[in-house]
């Protein structure tokens, strides 16, 4: 049977554990009980015949009056102690002398074995069953001895036998079974009962703890679970599960917030293509118009292109699937090739470009990565530079680690914005400089490839002043 | 009728202004949401064409202080975002009407012919003085049923008049709705115009409809 409450599993559980252990504990009881009462008629019955191994009555048959009342005798001799004892005395062949008055109808037969014993001066108990008695009989065999002054031994002269019935005891252990049967069973069911509302005691919060969290769902991630605030395992439960929400509401509002972004940022290309296609074709134009038209969707298509791109790159580092290839290579030849590209992009704006590398340092990088996130802060800095500015490269090593920093005079950057700078699609100003609008991810891309290389990017900027890049990279 | 664009996506505004100006309308352009702001407190504009997202000042603050300073320009909310909630807010913030990004440049000169024709009595299409017919989305003028061939600054002027028809109206007005930002007030280029338009709308119908108002400006009256 596969339950679905633990309530009912641990209250099953209880009730074949306490059953186990309740039925032996009674077993036990049971059986020490018994032991101990027939021990201490066995002992009953042995310190009787000893007693009347040393009394008159250890004469031998032939020698007893069988007028003599042997009841009174024992009576006298000990008193209370024999009564309702069966005793006879018997000779070695089995011969009955002496009997107690309740022998005389009922006769108590003699075990042969055990007057074999007898003779040979071992005593014997055996159990025996009168025929007209419903209990049984516990008797001892015991020789009677006398010491034999000429052979130096002692020599068997009678044997007595001493029986007693097992009335009392039978029904003690009777009377004992019907209360442990009767009691057993009772103490099972109220310690099953007792077990259930315990169970249902302590999932009661369980309970409540589903309820609510089958409640939350993606979107009422606000929601919590309601916290007891004890310090058990109830109350860790609640954090635990809070902590989980929480991490997930972060997590979604995250996806959500990107989702919104991503489309956001292919919506306005699309916009431009749409809008433009749709102008365009309202009339006929000149193939001037045409190609300009053209000219401006293809740059528009070439933006989602690597919008598209780059997300596709930030998804398989996301997922851990690192497409970095590290080889040897020289950065000053890296940085070397840097600056002509920077010269490039600068001119427009009459931007003069700085580089000062202050030793060889030879770097375990994915070079092509290396200098995709290079270029990618270069053009950042130049873009962002007013005319005529400057931009700064310097290269140096310290620590075991390479650090290239790029500065410029440019607009800088506002000290608030400073730690969303490597979110993906964020922008300084929403406005989208010039015609080749980047896909927003470009920093983030740069600070996952640092990372890759054990590195970082540091930013330090002042508004109107200009920002510093520094980029560090493990040698 | 003078359109006002602010858009900060520079190709989506200049592609907008291309498509307006061949429908006649006339266009100015702002980038940002502080100078959409003053060129829309400064000028008279039929429409203005409001992105959201705008720097400096976004969309649904500039509508915000427009409508707070007493403008009521009618306000086409161009918008990326298209949650209910963007567009309740746009639309609470006092915008007329909305446009999610990308849309077809047909439904963008539909909304705003809409928004035109609101606070108007005309609810077709076509607007008519007396025998006069203008077709808006044809941009086809008839008079007693035969065709009249317009530049688009006739139509422009035609258009403005047949929707003020009655009102006089002087060249200031006429410089305010129909040219654009770089309209140059000192020429004479209005009357030009005018007499233009005399010629193809009047001069073969016994009954004028554009009148002189000596001293003020003109009007059109049947």
């Amino acid at each position: 049977m596969r339950s679905r409450s633990i309530r009912v599993k641990l209250t099953i559980l209880n009730f074949i554990i306490m059953g186990l252990f309740l039925s032996a504990f009674s077993y036990l009881l049971y059986f020490t009980l018994s032991n101990t009462l027939r021990q201490e008629l066995d002992q009953k019955l042995r310190s009787i015949a000893e007693a009347i191994t040393t009394s008159p009555l250890r004469l031998p048959v032939s020698s007893l009056h069988k007028s003599r009342n042997i009841d009174e005798m024992l009576d006298y001799v000990m008193g209370m102690r024999t009564y309702g004892k069966f005793i006879q005395i018997i000779d070695r062949s089995g011969t009955v002398g002496e009997r107690t008055k309740n022998l005389e109808t009922h006769k108590m037969p003699v075990n042969k074995e055990a007057l074999l014993k007898a003779s040979k001066g071992i005593a014997t108990y055996n159990t025996i069953q009168f025929v007209s008695e419903k209990y049984p009989v516990r008797v001892i065999t015991y020789p009677i001895t006398k010491f034999n002054s000429l052979t130096r031994k002692n020599i068997v002269t009678n044997i007595v036998q001493v029986g007693s019935s097992l009335e009392n005891i039978e029904d003690t252990l009777e009377r004992f079974l019907l209360i442990l049967l009767l009691l057993v069973p009772f103490a099972l069911l109220i310690i099953s009962f007792s077990g259930w509302f315990m169970a249902s005691w302590a999932l009661k919060p369980v309970a409540s703890i589903t309820k609510s969290a089958r409640k939350i769902t993606a979107e009422n991630l606000k929601e919590r679970i309601k916290d007891t605030g004890a310090d058990d395992e109830i109350g860790r439960l609640t954090e635990t599960i809070n902590d989980m929400i929480s991490r997930l509401e972060v997590s979604f509002n995250q996806l959500v917030q990107f989702s919104a972004d991503v489309s956001h940022e292919l919506r306005t290309p699309l916009t431009i293509l749409k809008g433009g296609i749709d102008v365009a074709l309202r009339q006929r134009r000149s193939p001037e118009e045409y190609e300009e038209i053209l000219l401006s969707n293809i740059e528009e298509v070439n933006r989602m292109q690597r919008i598209v791109e780059d997300l596709l790159m930030l998804a398989r580092a996301d997922m851990g699937e690192s497409c970095i290839k590290k080889e040897r290579c020289d950065l000053n030849n890296i940085l070397s090739d840097l600056k002509q590209q920077a010269d490039i992009l600068a001119l427009e704006k009459n931007i003069s470009v700085a580089l000062d590398v202050k030793s060889v340092i030879i770097l375990m990088a994915d070079e092509l990565r290396i200098r995709q996130l290079f270029l990618n802060i270069v053009s950042n800095a130049v873009k962002y530079s007013n005319q005529d500015g400057n931009v700064q490269i310097v290269a140096y090593d310290e620590d075991g680690f390479a650090y290239v920093s790029i500065k410029d005079d440019g607009i800088g950057i506002d000290t608030e914005d400073i730690p969303h700078l490597f979110n993906r699609f964020f922008r300084v100003d929403k406005v989208r400089t010039g015609d080749e609008g980047g896909s927003g991810l470009g920093l983030s891309i740069c600070k996952w490839i640092a990372k890759e290389h054990g590195g970082d990017i540091l930013v330090k900027s002042e508004l109107g002043a200009g920002s510093t890049f520094t980029v560090k990279l493990a040698c | 009728m003078r359109i006002l664009v602010v858009e900060d996506e520079k190709k989506v505004a200049s592609f907008i202004k291309k498509g307006l100006e061949e429908e006649y309308y006339a266009v100015d352009l702002a980038y940002e949401g502080e100078e959409g702001l003053y060129l829309a407190e400064n000028n008279s504009y039929d429409i203005i064409v409001l992105d959201v997202m705008l720097p400096k000042k976004t969309g649904l603050e500039v509508v915000k202080e427009l409508r707070d300073g007493g403008v009521a320009t009618p306000v086409l909310m161009l918008t990326a975002k298209d949650s209910v909630s963007d567009r309740v807010n746009g639309l609470d913030s006092g915008c007329d009407d909305y446009l999610t990004k990308p849309f077809a440049f047909d439904e963008l000169l539909a909304r705003i012919r809409a928004l035109l024709r609101r606070g108007t009595k005309e609810k077709s299409v076509q607007l008519k003085v007396a025998d006069l017919v203008m077709d808006l989305p044809t941009h086809k003028v008839t008079r007693a049923g035969r065709d009249i061939e317009l530049t688009s600054k006739e139509y422009s002027l035609l258009e403005y008049f047949v929707r003020n028809k009655g009102r006089i109206l002087t060249r200031t007005n006429i410089a305010e709705h129909v040219w654009d930002y770089n309209f140059d007030s000192f020429t004479n280029v209005i009357d030009v115009y005018i007499n233009y338009l005399r010629n193809k709308v009047d001069k073969d119908f016994k009954k004028k409809l554009i009148h002189t108002v000596r001293g003020v400006g003109y009007t059109l009256k049947d």
